[in-house]
C-alpha cells in the first residue's frame, strides 16, 4: 500500500472559512488505478466529512458533474487519476465558489 | 450567517420529487397538460441518480409477431408470477407509444432492434436504445423552458407532508442557499430512486462514488404511512469487487475460479445471470473466497454488437487496465435494483391520497425479476402516467391544501436541531451507514434466514436509538455532513423495511432466497409492509390473477 497525496483548496465564506490547502493522504492499491473523485470520497468518508464537492459520478465521463481544476487544468475528476508518493494539486474551476470545491452556476 | 436555516414556501399544482429518468417525464406530462409543476433535484439537473449512467436498452414489442401480450406473459414468467399483472400489462402496451413519443420530443431514440433477444427466455427481440443521458437532455431541455416548471436544484426532499390523510407536499433543503423549503402542492409524484447503497457493493456507485441511492424516497413514504410491496425483493450481481470498476455488472459466463482455482459454477446450471450469482456469493460467504474472474488468453468477442454506451464503458475501463480481459479481477456481489417499493396501481396512485410515484421507487412491476431492458420502459411509461394522474387530480382541485404547521416544524427543529448537532451530538452519521450496511450484507443479501433476520432487526433497532444523537459539521450551504445525516435516517427506516419483508416472505421466490424455506410456496402473495413508528405492520396480499 502506498499513499498519494491530495492538496485541496478549502473554503466557506458563510462560516468565514478562507481560501487554503488542506493535505490529505490517501491510500492507494498498487494493483488498482484510483481517480481523483474516488480519493476525494476517501476523505469525505474517512479523514474529513466536512469536505464539499459534487459527489457523483455517472461512470461515462459524460455528465461534467466532477470538473474541477486538477494540477491546474480543467479535468473531471472521475478519469483523472492520483498516483503513489505523488501529489495532486485540486481546486475549483473558476467562478462562484460555494464551499470548498462546489462552484455555483 | 446565523446558524440557523432560513425558511421559504413553495406553491404548485404537482410537486415532482427527484429528477431522474422517472421524475423528469412526470413533470413534463404534468406541465403540458397545463399544471403549474415544481421539480424537486438532489443534484443539478441531468448531473444526479442512476438515470445517466443507463445503457438504454428499452424494451418495446415491436417485432413482426410479438405483441404487448407475449412481452407481459415473458416478464411475468421470468418474474416468478409476482409482478403485479396490471402494471406489466400497462407498461408493454405502452412502451411503444412512450418511446415514439420520446423520439417526438426530440430524444434519438434507436429503433432498429437486433434482431436476437437480450435473454434466452424472451421470445422476441425487443430492445430498442435511447441512452439515459439522452432521455434526461431532452426532457431537461423541454422542462427549462416551460414557464410553469420552477425546479429546485441541489435540493433534498426530506419528509412528505401529510394534513388530513393526504399527502400535500414535502420539506425540501436547498443545498446551495441554507434554505428549507416548505413545498405543499395538490398532489405528489414520489420519483426518487432506488436503495442500492443500502448494499456495501452496490452497481449503483459508479467508479465507486455513491449516486445518492439511499433509500431515502421509501423512507419517506414510509414515514407517511404509505404501503411498500415486496420490498425483499432485491436483484443481486456479480460485479468486480474492487478499482474502478467495482459495481460494474460482470457476465456470468467468464471463467470464474475461488481461492483453491477451483471453478465452482456448475455447467448448464441455468439462464439467469442471479442463479450464477448464488454461487459465487456461496464461495464467497462459506470461506472459499475470493473469487477471481480471469478471461485473459480467451478471445474477446468484438463481433457481437453492443450499444454505444456499453462500448464507451468499457474504453474507459479499458484506459484504467481494470478489465478481466487486461488482468484477473476479484468479484463480489452487488445489489443492482430493487424491484418492491412504493406500492401503486396503473395510475401510479399509492395507497395515501395526493401521492402518486413512478421508477424504481415503485413497486411492483418487475416482480421477483427484473429482466433487463425493462427499467427504462418503467421509468418512461409509469413517470408519463404519474405526471398526467397527478395533474388531471391537481387541476380538478380548487386550491393548495394547507400544511401542518405542527409537522412542518417539527421537521424544520430536526433539520437545525443536526446542524447546531456538532455542540451536543456524539454520533457520526458515516458510522451509522457503515452499521446498515454491514447489517444489510451480513443479514439480507443474498441467503436468508429467520435468525439472521431477526438478528438484523434488533441491530437496525439499535441504530435507530443512535439516531437522535447524530451530530454533523458546521455550515448551511452544501453541508455534505448534513447530507449525511438526513440519508441516514432514511437508511435506517429502508433497511427496516426490507429486512421485515425478507421475514415475512417464508419461501423462495426471484431474487429472494431463504435457506429455512429454499423452494417456492403454492400460493403467491405480495408482502406489505406500513411503518407504524416504533415498527411495521405486515401483511401478506394475494397477487391479483393476470389480465387476460
Amino acid at each position: 500500500m502506498t499513499y498519494a497525496t491530495l492538496e485541496v483548496l478549502r473554503q466557506d465564506a458563510s462560516l468565514g472559512i478562507k481560501p487554503h490547502f488542506d493535505i490529505f493522504k490517501v491510500p492507494v492499491e498498487e494493483e488498482n488505478k484510483t481517480t481523483v473523485l474516488e480519493a476525494l470520497e476517501y476523505v469525505l468518508m474517512n479523514l474529513d466529512s466536512s469536505l464539499s464537492f459534487r459527489r457523483y459520478c455517472c461512470g461515462l465521463q459524460s455528465c461534467n458533474s466532477c470538473l474541477m481544476e486538477i494540477d491546474g487544468k480543467a479535468a473531471p475528476a472521475c478519469h483523472t487519476l492520483v498516483e503513489g508518493g505523488r501529489t495532486t494539486r485540486v481546486k475549483p474551476l473558476e467562478g462562484k465558489v460555494a464551499r470548498d470545491l462546489i462552484v455555483d452556476k | 450567517m446565523s446558524d440557523r436555516f432560513h425558511t421559504d414556501t413553495n406553491k404548485s399544482d404537482v410537486l415532482v420529487i427527484g429528477a431522474g429518468g422517472a421524475g423528469a417525464r412526470a413533470a413534463l406530462a404534468a406541465a403540458m397538460a397545463g399544471a403549474t409543476v415544481t421539480l424537486v433535484s438532489r443534484s443539478p439537473l441531468g448531473q444526479g441518480g442512476l438515470t445517466p449512467s443507463g445503457n438504454g436498452g428499452y424494451h418495446a414489442a415491436m417485432w413482426p409477431g410479438d405483441s404487448p401480450e407475449i412481452h407481459a406473459e415473458d416478464l411475468i414468467s421470468m418474474g416468478c408470477y409476482l409482478n403485479d399483472p396490471d402494471l406489466v400489462y400497462t407498461m408493454t402496451s405502452e412502451a411503444p407509444m412512450r418511446a415514439k413519443e420520446l423520439a417526438e420530443f426530440g430524444a434519438k431514440v434507436n429503433f432498429n432492434i437486433p434482431p436476437k433477444p437480450a435473454e434466452p427466455q424472451m421470445r422476441f427481440p425487443r430492445s430498442l436504445f435511447c441512452p439515459g443521458r439522452e432521455i434526461l437532455r431532452t426532457l431537461n431541455g423541454k422542462l427549462r423552458g416551460m414557464s410553469n416548471v420552477t425546479i429546485l436544484e441541489n435540493h433534498l426532499a426530506t419528509r412528505l407532508l401529510v394534513s388530513k390523510g393526504r399527502v400535500v407536499g414535502a420539506v425540501t433543503l436547498g443545498l446551495s442557499d441554507g434554505t428549507i423549503r416548505v413545498c405543499t402542492a395538490k398532489t405528489v409524484v414520489l420519483a426518487a430512486g432506488s436503495l442500492g447503497e443500502l448494499y456495501p457493493l452496490t452497481s449503483q456507485e459508479p467508479m465507486g462514488v455513491p449516486t445518492g441511492s439511499t433509500g431515502t424516497g421509501y423512507a419517506m413514504a414510509a414515514w407517511a404511512g404509505a404501503e411498500l410491496v415486496d420490498m425483499e425483493e432485491i436483484q443481486f450481481a456479480i460485479t468486480p469487487a474492487r478499482g474502478p470498476n467495482r459495481g460494474m455488472r460482470c457476465l456470468p459466463w467468464a471463467k470464474m475460479v475461488n481461492a483453491k482455482g477451483e471453478e465452482f459454477v456448475t455447467p448448464g446450471e441455468g439462464p439467469y445471470s442471479d442463479i450464477v450469482a448464488r454461487d459465487v456469493w456461496r464461495e464467497i460467504t462459506e470461506g472459499r473466497g475470493p473469487v477471481i474472474m480471469d478471461l485473459r488468453g480467451q478471445v474477446r468477442d468484438t463481433s457481437r454488437k453492443v450499444d454505444p454506451v456499453t462500448e464507451l464503458r468499457g474504453k474507459i475501463l479499458d484506459d484504467m487496465e481494470a478489465m478481466p480481459w487486461q488482468k484477473p479481477v476479484e468479484v463480489g456481489i452487488g445489489s443492482l435494483y430493487c424491484m418492491g417499493g412504493v406500492r401503486i396501481n396503473k395510475d401510479t396512485q399509492t395507497s395515501l391520497p395526493g401521492l402518486f410515484a413512478a421508477g424504481e421507487v415503485s413497486g411492483n412491476v418487475h416482480g421477483g425479476r427484473r429482466v433487463s431492458g425493462n427499467a427504462f420502459p418503467e421509468m418512461i411509461v409509469f413517470g408519463a402516467r404519474a405526471g398526467e394522474a397527478a395533474s388531471k387530480e391537481a387541476l380538478a382541485m380548487l386550491s393548495v391544501p394547507e400544511a401542518d404547521q405542527d409537522q412542518v416544524n417539527s421537521e424544520v427543529d430536526y433539520l437545525n436541531t443536526l446542524v447546531e448537532g456538532s455542540k451536543t451530538g456524539s454520533v457520526d452519521h458515516r458510522e451509522i451507514r457503515k452499521e446498515v450496511r454491514d447489517i444489510m450484507y451480513k443479514d439480507a443479501h443474498m441467503f436468508r434466514n429467520e435468525t439472521d433476520l431477526t438478528a438484523g432487526l434488533q441491530r437496525i433497532d439499535e441504530v435507530k436509538a443512535m439516531l437522535p444523537k447524530l451530530a454533523c459539521g458546521q455550515g448551511l450551504i452544501y453541508n455534505l455532513d448534513l447530507v449525511g445525516c438526513i440519508d441516514a435516517r432514511a437508511m435506517v427506516t429502508t433497511a427496516g423495511a426490507v429486512l421485515t419483508a425478507a421475514l415475512a416472505r417464508k419461501e423462495s421466490r426471484g431474487a429472494h432466497y431463504r435457506t429455512d424455506y429454499p423452494e417456492l410456496s403454492t400460493e403467491v402473495n405480495h408482502t406489505v409492509v406500513v411503518s407504524r413508528g416504533d415498527g411495521w405492520d405486515v401483511r401478506l396480499v394475494p397477487v391479483s390473477p393476470a389480465r387476460r
